[in-house]
């Protein structure tokens, strides 16, 4: 029977999972300070270029998580992450290059707007269940993409040239504190009541509301907390890369990107999508570079791949949180 | 009459829009895939006529029934294949995802092969003046052929064994298959046939303007539009919704500018998805449409 099968296979991808987090749990201190120690040495010890390509996969792990603070948990599948992106990119490119503000303060003023936003969008959008909500954020970034693209006063479809006034160390060690503070928010909020009640919601959203968790107020405040990083993230990345434009700062592959991390490495879980993240960011990467006209087939063909063979004991996490 | 010219130009495209649509709502509303690539069916309707009719000279009109064939079995090779393991363990998500891996893939390998030139077709056909406003024929055959399938879809789904089995399914996919419903089969065809009118479309659209390997993506999105607006699975509801994107388009993008355009069409999809999901035509929950 192939129940049978699947419902072994996830048993012991399950036993597997379980035996990596307790060996976590065990060494929580030596492994949290190894993981950072290696973060701040990777520009020190490595040549230019793959320290760029951990860059991008941090960026990666930041997207993934963003998505899973809000998919994860709430199981409101979120498409529009990028959406975040985007509005932290054009903060972030606009402050620094018309304003000429610090690199901090034009990382902390588009979290703060992203927060904003999502806050605004939340209200109508968490209404909507299932596929509608899927669409929708979907739709927005789509939307916003347009806005822009009309928008002289930014850049409109031509973009914006962001100067990177900064040595590539300053993007690298920004990357890397914006995705340290997900990974740690991710953990409290799994530890928190407030987590717990954000899980009661994906398993039963009207018995949760029954027993009085404010659904309502809670699935918002997740989606406010899971737009804050990659706005950050956003402004960090649009002088990073020196330039953007509509198709590039909202790209829906941003989005999917998220998703496809996420649901490689695990929903709902803290490391998962850490570990999708960079270990999808490095091998699009590297297979990436070594062939340059391949590279959106490569990425196409790994989302496809992932999909169709991801082990089932991932598929089977989301299978018991829906 | 300058305010007559959008409205017509609206509904000869609106007509377009509304074929490219009526698939897509079918598999959204009826079998819950939601295909990104829906898009790539479109515009691979639209190369295979460009080839047939730039390189072998094949006239372009039976150009449409090739594209129609070729994408019909292509989708119902792809549904078979690809995303019915994914229906039968109700993972609608993953086709989200997958479609879109697909989608990327596809155009990617597009851009390769034909290149991201811009490809049209030039073909000398007369131009109407009524009652002021000028009509190119080209458009209101694209109009005639658009309602006539989608006509003929709405005849099938209403009075065929086939188009019984898809409604079946649509009510209740458990029953259907106890009643003896080959529901993987349907499942396939309905996804080949909405393959088959994309394909269609994109071969009548090329007659209009030209496409690239990067229109997939706003050709899919214009058939969400209509599908939310329309109500899914409802082929009124494509229509009502085609007609008044392909207006909406027209006059906006005469009046204002095409990229304005695109904005007003995302904001009236996203107000329909706020206000109401189910669109014009859409059935509420538990409703049924006997």
């Amino acid at each position: 029977m192939p129940e049978d099968s699947t419902g072994g296979l996830r048993e012991s991808v399950d036993r597997v999972l379980a035996s990596f987090e307790d060996t976590v749990k065990q060494y929580r201190l030596p492994l949290t300070v190894l993981a950072l120690v290696v973060l701040a040495v990777v520009p020190l010890v490595l040549p230019a270029y793959p320290t760029r390509i951990v860059a991008l996969s941090l960026f990666g792990v930041i997207l993934a998580g963003s998505f899973n603070l809000i998919s994860g948990f709430t199981g409101y599948i979120s498409f529009g992450q990028g959406a975040f992106i985007g509005v932290g990119a054009y903060t972030g490119a606009m402050l620094i290059k018309a304003a000429g503000a610090p690199l901090v303060v034009a990382i902390l003023v588009s979290g703060l707007l992203a927060a904003l936003i999502a806050l605004v969008l939340g209200f109508p959008l968490l209404r909507l269940r299932g596929h509608y909500f899927a669409i929708a954020t979907f739709v927005i970034q789509l939307a916003l993409a347009a806005l822009i693209s009309s928008l002289s006063e930014l850049g409109g479809g031509q973009g914006l040239v962001s100067l990177s006034v900064w040595p590539y160390d300053y993007y690298y060690y920004a990357f890397a504190i914006i995705a340290v503070a997900l990974v740690a928010t991710t953990y409290f909020v799994r530890q928190s009541y407030f987590g717990l009640r954000l899980l009661a919601i994906n398993s039963n959203e009207i018995q949760a509301e029954t027993l009085g968790v404010p659904t309502n107020r809670y699935k918002l405040q997740a989606f406010v907390l899971s737009a804050v990083f990659p706005g950050m993230a956003g402004a960090v990345w649009a002088n990073y890369i020196g330039y953007i434009n509509p198709g590039t700062a909202l790209d829906p592959h941003l989005s999917v990107r998220a998703v496809l991390y996420t649901l490689t490495g695990g929903l709902g879980t803290v490391f998962g999508p850490v570990i999708g993240a960079l270990s999808l960011s490095l091998l699009n990467n590297t297979l990436g570079s070594q062939f340059l006209e391949l590279d959106s087939v490569i990425f196409g063909l790994l989302i496809v791949v992932v999909i169709l063979f991801m082990p089932n004991g991932i598929l089977g996490l989301l299978n018991r949180s829906e | 009459m300058a305010v007559l010219d959008p409205l017509v130009y609206g509904i000869l495209l609106g007509g377009l829009f509304t074929l490219i649509s009526v698939g897509f709502s079918l598999s959204w509303g009826v079998l819950d895939i939601i295909d990104l690539s829906h898009g790539i069916q479109i515009i691979l309707g639209s190369y295979i006529s460009f080839w047939l009719y730039t390189l072998y000279g094949i006239n372009y009109w039976l150009t449409i029934p090739v594209a129609f064939a070729l994408i019909f079995a292509g989708s119902y090779v792809y549904q078979r294949t690809l995303l019915q393991r994914f229906v039968d363990r109700e993972q609608f998500i993953y086709i989200f995802v997958i479609t879109f891996g697909v989608s990327v893939a596809c155009e990617a390998l597009m851009d390769i092969f034909w290149t991201s030139n811009y490809r049209s077709v030039t073909m000398d056909y007369p131009t109407f003046v009524v009652g002021g406003v000028t009509i190119p024929s080209l458009r209101i055959i694209a109009f005639v052929v658009s309602i006539v399938l989608t006509g003929l879809l709405a005849y099938m789904l209403k009075y065929t064994r086939m188009g019984y089995a898809i409604r079946a399914i649509r009510d209740n996919q458990k029953s259907a298959r106890l009643m003896g419903v080959n529901t993987d089969r349907t499942y396939a065809l309905t996804m080949g046939l909405k393959g088959g009118l994309a394909a269609v479309g994109g071969s009548l659209l090329l007659t209009l303007q030209p496409i690239s390997p990067i229109s997939h993506f706003r050709w899919m999105v214009f058939a969400f539009i209509v599908v939310v607006i329309g109500g899914l699975g409802s082929v009124t509801g494509a229509l009502a919704g085609g007609l008044l994107l392909g207006v909406v388009i027209s006059a906006v993008g005469t009046y204002a500018s095409q990229g304005i355009a695109d904005v007003v069409a995302y904001t009236l999809l996203t107000v329909f998805l706020f206000v109401r999901p189910t669109g014009l035509f859409g059935l509420q929950e538990g409703q049924s449409n006997a």
